[in-house]
């Protein structure tokens, strides 16, 4: 993937094939950050790859759409990713420290 | 007595045992540390001034017998209690305060030093030692909203210490950095603490 989108930025592909590329899967990575995702919303296509990553001291618990899709438990510095393969927008909390709050949507 | 006037008293006791430990170490030295002595003792009483700063490894021990405090206060409201609230808020404390405990105890490993008991470290967990017997004897709503009352009690008064003494006071910065996000932590703790108490009224 950086290989390619490397390429793009060479100019080494044609038109065409960059057309192609530009809609190649991409990954959205959400901090957790100090009890807050961050960003806290953000918008997706169907097929990205959304990657939480764990910053804070504690473990973090992700449950998206009332547990439609849940982590496993996040350790310290650890991260989960999911490949969105739903339209929609979908609110998520962390099942420990349910203030913790974050929504992404399909475009 | 009321639970109210209980875990009020226990509040205010826990809060005098904190400042009583803080001005009964010994003489000052303020001369010890410059800036961050300095810093702190403009908005000191003179009362205050003369307290004795507490050393990196006193401040080491004392936060990590307050996380182990309330672990064992969870330990005992996992055993005794079947309020849903209070089961919930029992395994986050053990989580969270276990993984705070972890770090510190790495933190304590890379610098290869030696927390050091203190006056305050053991007063504070002879009251604990008194609170756990005081639990032990309660059952059902008795005992959920005994435990969330010291819950929340304790964490404003840990918070309170680690924020306007510990932090400033700590004089390695991996130290200050770790008291800084166990601070986060606990205060979002304190606000859980908060929400159980409305919940177990
Ligand atoms: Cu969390």
């Amino acid at each position: 993937m950086r290989f390619i989108v490397g390429l793009i930025a060479l100019g080494i592909f044609s038109g065409e094939a960059v057309a192609q590329t530009a809609s190649l899967p991409q990954r959205h990575v959400v901090h957790i950050e100090a009890f807050a995702f961050q960003p806290p919303q953000i918008i997706v296509s169907p097929g990205d790859t959304i990657v939480w990553v764990n910053q804070d001291i504690v473990p973090h618990f992700i449950s998206i759409a009332e547990g439609q899709w849940q982590s496993p438990i996040i350790e310290e510095g650890q991260s989960w990713e999911m490949v969105v393969d739903q339209t929609g927008s979908h609110a998520y909390i962390c099942v420990f420290h349910p203030k913790m709050m974050g929504a992404f949507a399909t475009n | 007595m009321n639970t109210f006037t209980k875990s009020f008293l226990t509040l205010t006791l826990a809060s005098a045992v904190l400042v009583g430990c803080m001005t009964a170490n010994g003489p000052a030295t303020a001369e010890q540390s410059m800036g961050q002595a300095h810093m702190t003792k403009t908005r000191m009483t003179k009362e205050e001034a003369a307290a004795p700063k507490l050393n990196d490894l006193e401040i080491a021990h004392i936060a990590y017998t307050a996380g182990a405090i309330d672990i064992r206060y969870a330990h005992l409201a996992l055993a005794l209690s079947e309020d849903p609230e209070v089961l919930n808020f029992a395994e986050l404390m053990i989580r969270d305060h276990t993984a705070v405990n972890n770090k510190a105890l790495a933190l304590v490993q890379k610098l290869q030093i030696t927390p050091q008991d203190n006056a305050m470290s053991q007063q504070l967990s002879q009251q604990a030692q008194q609170i756990r017997e005081e639990l032990s004897q309660l059952r059902g709503k008795e005992l959920a909203k005994r435990y969330a009352a010291n819950e929340l009690g304790y964490h404003q008064t840990v918070n309170n210490v680690v924020e306007n003494t510990f932090i400033p006071t700590a004089q390695n910065h991996e130290l200050k950095a770790l008291l800084t996000a166990a601070l986060q932590t606990f205060k979002v703790h304190e606000g859980h603490a908060e929400a159980m108490n409305k919940k177990v009224m």
